[in-house]
């Protein structure tokens, strides 16, 4: 059964005004436990509206969000329910740190949660670890912070929840390359110790590449394309015309093809590259 | 002459509240930039890129050594303005520069503060958006437009004051592809076409390759300078301090290694397609 399923839902900012804008068009997406989800687009393509649906944050206008095959409208205490099953974390969440203490920024999702002062702590020690958040730090206000920590306070405060399905809207940006890798990996780990599913916006196709079992492509608010990573590269004509790309790693691969070399055109990543420029160079040397 | 001019430069922040003082942001930094280069500074985050940026137009005034700009102290207070006009400084977030509620009339607030003459800050501003590709909006609200947009206007209203040298602090990390892809076509051109000195920091390696020069900052101090092909050619140091090699590089190292000749300076999918074409013909 689906874990997390859209159908036909459309949403209109501004509805009954004359500056309506559609920023979801009928979109069906279907994502099942366990899952890894990338969800790619360009700016304005209706991404950041999608998954602020699906842990009820905005209504739609037309259509239904189903988790575990329920309506999560259908009752108030569904909605209250699944903001805690399914836990959103915006772009640029550093912004959204608030309280005076690392620790209580971190408690907060689990106090509204209701849960034991005793739980909560439990909570809070094992979400910083998850982040690579130091105990000492715990007690520090967020704001003395780089960067690069406070993303991981802010992601710690979702995690802190315990969700089944965990969004990141565009995780890694503005971060350097060690920041980048260290927020995926954390994501990694976080779903492969509780299995949870994840779902990322994303704009770095090499990202996507490494990482997603499923690529939701989203464009003009509508779903464009959506399948396993190899379905979705192979469209790098399409995908361009959209105004998305391919990893820089792919694009060799076509080159290399339209001089008539015998490569496979389903290279996403540099490891992949590597073993069949490889194979590339050793038949070569066989065929002498 | 160079137009920044870093000599033995060390800064720091104040203190925090505790009093700690804190670890120097900037470490006896030397570096001489020259008019109509374009430069990329690449570096971790907390490596001291930004400061730089703020001491070379005098945001920040060093504690020791000294920053000079087309030959100004930026600790006289009399040059200040000559400064100022001299280096322009565009931020990482477009929200925080726009300050008018039309997009010309955001790009004519610094020429207005120069006291510039009506006529010709009219056509300072027409010139400046032509540039950056977006003088089709020029009567649209800052507010509807995309991120990559809004820091093309933010760099039009640097261009209207018509500064020798830009500096940009991470202009395209909020920005999705097209975005970055927009905004750096913008900046080429300033280079290229209106000579202005460019100093690019970025954290995106695939951006830094198209400067003619770049400077590698580690734990405050210079620790790389050098065109992209040297910079690059040297992988293991790169990636010591956090920071990477473009994906080409990452992939000619990998085959090096493995005894196939190509070398490793490969920045573009272009170098990377003709060298192994290269060696697959030789054979």
């Amino acid at each position: 059964m689906s874990h997390l399923k859209t159908e036909n839902l459309t949403y209109i900012y501004g509805a009954g005004t004359p500056f309506k804008i559609t920023a979801l068009d009928n979109v069906n997406i279907n994502i099942e436990k366990g899952d890894f989800v990338a969800i790619i687009g360009h700016t304005g393509s209706g991404k950041s509206t999608l998954v602020q649906h699906l842990n009820g944050l905005l209504k739609p206008t037309d259509g239904k969000i189903f988790l575990d095959g329920e309506d999560i409208h259908q009752s108030k205490s569904k909605l209250f329910d699944t903001r805690f099953r399914v836990g959103l974390c915006f772009q640029y969440p550093e912004y959204q740190l608030f309280e005076s203490t690392v620790y209580k920024d971190i408690a907060f999702g689990p106090a509204n949660m209701g849960l034991s002062t005793a739980e909560i702590d439990e909570r809070v020690r094992k979400a910083a670890k998850y982040v690579g958040i130091p105990d000492e730090m715990l007690s520090k206000s967020p704001f003395d912070l780089s960067g690069g920590e406070k993303r991981r306070v802010a992601i710690a405060g979702v995690i802190s929840m315990e969700p089944e399905i965990l969004i990141l809207d565009e995780p890694t940006s503005g971060l350097d390359p060690m920041g980048r890798e260290q927020i995926l990996d954390l994501i990694k780990n976080y779903r492969e110790k509780t299995g949870s599913t994840v779902i990322i916006v994303s704009h770095s196709m090499d990202d996507v590449a490494r990482f997603a079992t499923k690529v939701i492509v989203m464009n003009d608010s509508k779903v464009d394309l959506m399948g396993t990573v190899d379905g979705i590269f192979e469209n790098s004509t399409h995908l361009q015309e959209i105004g998305l790309s391919v990893p820089q790693i792919t694009e060799v691969f076509i080159r290399l093809r339209k001089k008539g070399y015998p490569v496979s055109e389903k290279i996403y990543t540099v490891e992949q590259g590597y073993r069949e420029l490889k194979r590339l160079f050793e038949g070569s040397v066989n065929n002498d | 002459m160079a137009i920044i001019k870093f000599e033995n430069v060390t800064f720091r922040y104040e203190s925090d509240e505790e009093g700690v003082a804190l670890a120097p942001a900037v470490k006896d930094f030397s570096l001489s930039i020259e008019k109509g280069e374009f430069v990329a500074i690449l570096g971790h985050n907390g490596s001291g890129k930004s400061t730089l940026a703020k001491l070379a137009n005098g945001l920040l005034l060093p504690e020791k050594g000294r920053v000079l700009v087309d030959g100004m102290d930026t600790v006289n207070e009399e040059d200040d303005i000559k400064i100022k006009q001299t280096v322009g400084v565009v931020f990482q977030n477009p929200d925080n520069q726009i300050v008018a509620t039309i997009v010309e009339e955001d790009v004519a607030f610094g020429p207005e503060n120069l006291g510039i003459e009506p006529t010709e800050i009219r056509r300072r501003v027409d010139s400046a958006l032509k540039t950056v590709g977006m003088y089709e909006y020029r009567k649209h609200g800052p507010h509807k437009l995309s991120g990559g947009q809004k820091q093309r206007v933010a760099i039009a209203g640097i261009i209207a004051m018509e500064p020798r040298c830009i500096i940009l602090d991470e202009p395209t990390a909020m920005l999705d592809p097209i975005g970055r892809r927009d905004v750096m076509n913008a900046i080429k051109r300033l280079n290229r076409d209106l000579g202005i000195t460019v100093v690019f920091i970025t954290h995106y390696m695939e951006e830094a390759v198209e400067a003619d020069r770049i400077v590698v900052m580690d734990d405050s101090r210079l620790l790389m300078d050098g065109t992209p092909k040297e910079v690059f050619a040297d992988a293991t140091k790169i990636r010591s301090i956090g920071l990477d090699v473009p994906q080409t590089c990452q992939l000619s190292e990998l085959l090096r290694a493995d005894g196939i000749k190509l070398k490793n300076d490969l920045l573009s999918i272009d170098e990377l397609v003709e060298n192994i074409d290269a060696l697959l013909k030789g054979k």
